[in-house]
């Protein structure tokens, strides 16, 4: 049951600043895919293993030769315009990521 | 609470229980799944390619090499390779991390159920556990300018392979944390994994800490201090934790889980925020790459190509080469040095001369020079033959001394050529320094009575004459002999 916390929380992990009126109608579509999944949960499953990929074979990594890609500061920069002087421009935050936690 | 990183002030009162996290770098030429130059310092958000700034569409393609080196990394601090390589999507927000998650290792980590011994600084040796070491891509780098209302974000270093290696909760101390940390550093660069250069961010080290009572009491509450990235604030930090711990505690209180961070200057930890639970991260298998597979016959070919680590190097330093335990100290300290005696030793010089000489005359050469042992002009080769003209006798440690600034001043001079050029031979031909024996006994005839009167201690003056005479070219060891012979 997704109820006006459980919104929170997810739109807090999300970094989203969720309106009440936005609330109300995230509450709705939340509730519809998760009645979506419940129907699928009734295929029986006894005995199956899980899938985590469709491709039974080992993958193949790569060399680790540099390849350049060319200009990304006219590319990939020039995608948004919140660029400045080579960085792209986020609003403030303070603290550091988990991406090492 | 007195704000400084002092020790608690009553020692034995709670005991910590700590536990490190090190992310390391490793030294690939690209990105973890993607082919980006992997490379500090650069222009900002110039090493990038739609894969690591996540473009839509945009597909993972694992780096060979980061497997290599996390293999090789878990074999030298003592783990198990697991033969399945799985890899894991962490989920959360963060503006560095472009993609909104981390490619990650979860529950099937690389390398694990690891036994890493280290020593520590009273001398004694310490194991503990490594749970876990696991492949994973670092993010990018905010900054946060003052004065100004926004940061900025630098995607260069987002996808770097890291290796985390997470310790058992085994660490009892402070002291013992920064042992530990400097002995894994030391390892993973013998091993070759990662230049560990802290300054840079390739060897960084998060810390989980808790109290208890006793030492066999329930783990208490733990709090995560981030980024200590310096080996002078490891400790620093963990004891200004402890003291803050302890406060909260014996005023009755209870520790709150949470992420902080320390401050050098002001010498304490502060709160960044409350952990997010591990289901918040909401893991799940990377639908994006396949499992790899990690051959149990290509760990072994890797661990049989491991370079030696510095507890073996050490081990062979003073059970094989003799060396006196300060001397190999210091030659496994700083791996260069430890690596130019080897190569000295394989050049024919003997282990004890080398290791005496290139920690005294080495050393001196490469201070004065400020450069790094491999850019001297001096090479182990030509250590070695300055070493066996010493070790021969016809070169005095003393002379050897004025000849290290030659042949490193003349790399194209032969070594033999200079010392006789500086005129720095000992004369060792018993017929050349009889004659100067015998010279100096017809001058000294005075002494020589009084010696052969029953005064012996005079032999050494007798022998500092001739070695006088000889302008401190003859070998010690033959005048003493052939004073030994003519005064009979």
């Amino acid at each position: 049951m997704i109820d006006p916390d459980v919104v929170r929380r997810v739109a807090g992990l999300a970094r989203l600043g969720l309106s009440p009126e936005e609330s109300e109608t995230t509450i709705t579509q939340l509730q519809g895919i998760l009645e979506h999944f419940e129907v699928l949960g009734e295929v029986e499953t006894e005995g199956v293993e899980p899938l985590a990929h469709a491709v039974d074979e080992p993958g193949t990594p790569g060399a680790d030769e540099i390849l350049v890609f060319p200009e990304p500061q006219d590319t990939l920069l020039s995608l948004t315009e919140h660029a400045r002087e080579g960085f792209l421009v986020v609003q403030r935050i303070l603290g550091d990521s988990d991406a090492e936690g | 609470m007195t704000g400084t990183a002092t020790p608690h002030s009553a020692p034995g009162r709670w005991f910590p229980v700590i536990g490190l996290e090190i992310h390391v770098q490793l030294a690939t030429a690209t990105k973890m799944f993607c082919r980006c130059e992997a490379r500090y310092g650069a222009p900002p958000n110039t090493l990038v390619c739609p894969v690591c700034t996540a473009q839509p569409g945009t597909l993972p393609v694992l780096n060979a090499e980061a497997v290599r080196l996390g293999v090789l990394a878990g074999l030298a601090i003592g783990c198990e390779i697991d033969t399945v390589l799985e890899f894991d999507r962490k989920n959360y927000y963060y503006p560095d991390l472009p993609k909104g998650y981390q490619i990650s290792q979860y529950d099937r980590p690389l390398c694990h159920d690891g036994r890493f011994a280290f020593e520590l600084p009273d001398g004694s040796r310490r194991e503990i556990t490594i749970q876990r070491a696991h492949l994973e891509e670092d993010s990018g780098k905010v900054i946060h300018p003052e004065g100004l209302d926004l940061s900025l974000v630098d995607l260069n270093r987002a996808g770097t392979p890291l290796l985390e290696i997470v310790s058992g909760p085994d660490l009892r101390s402070p002291a013992e944390a920064s042992a530990y940390l400097q002995a894994m550093r030391q390892t993973l660069r013998y091993a070759g994994v990662s230049d560990c250069d802290m300054e840079k961010g390739s060897f960084r080290c998060d810390a989980n800490l808790s109290l208890r009572p006793s030492e066999d009491a329930p783990f208490g509450t733990r709090t995560e201090v981030k980024n200590l990235n310096s080996f002078r604030f490891v400790e620093a930090a963990l004891n200004a934790e402890i003291e803050r711990q302890s406060a909260v505690l014996d005023a009755g209180g209870t520790v709150i889980q949470a992420t902080l961070g320390f401050d050098p200057d002001s010498g304490l930890t502060t709160q960044l925020r409350t952990k997010e639970e591990v289901h918040d991260y909401r893991y799940f298998r990377e639908p994006d790459l396949p499992a790899f597979a990690v051959t149990a016959d290509w760990i072994e070919q890797l661990r049989g190509v491991l370079p030696e680590s510095p507890v073996a190097r050490h081990q062979r330093y003073v059970g094989v080469f003799a060396l006196a335990p300060e001397h190999a100290d210091a030659l496994v300290a700083d791996k260069a040095l430890g690596d130019f005696l080897d190569a000295t030793v394989d050049a024919g010089a003997s282990p004890g001369s080398a290791a005496r000489w290139i920690l005294s005359e080495v050393l001196r050469l490469a201070n004065a020079a400020k450069r790094p042992l491999d850019e001297l002009a001096i090479t182990p080769a030509r250590v070695a033959e300055v070493v066996a003209l010493v070790d021969a006798g016809q070169l005095s440690l003393q002379a050897s001394r004025h000849l290290a600034t030659a042949v490193e001043g003349q790399p194209e001079v032969a070594v033999r050529e200079l010392a006789e050029a500086l005129d720095l031979l000992q004369v060792s031909g018993a017929d050349e320094l009889t004659g100067v024996v015998r010279e100096v006994l017809a001058v000294e005839a005075d002494l020589v009575a009084r010696y052969r009167g029953g005064k012996t201690e005079l032999f050494h003056a007798l022998l500092g004459a001739v070695m006088k005479a000889s302008r401190g070219k003859a070998n010690p060891g033959t005048v003493r002999e052939l004073l030994e012979r003519e005064l009979a």
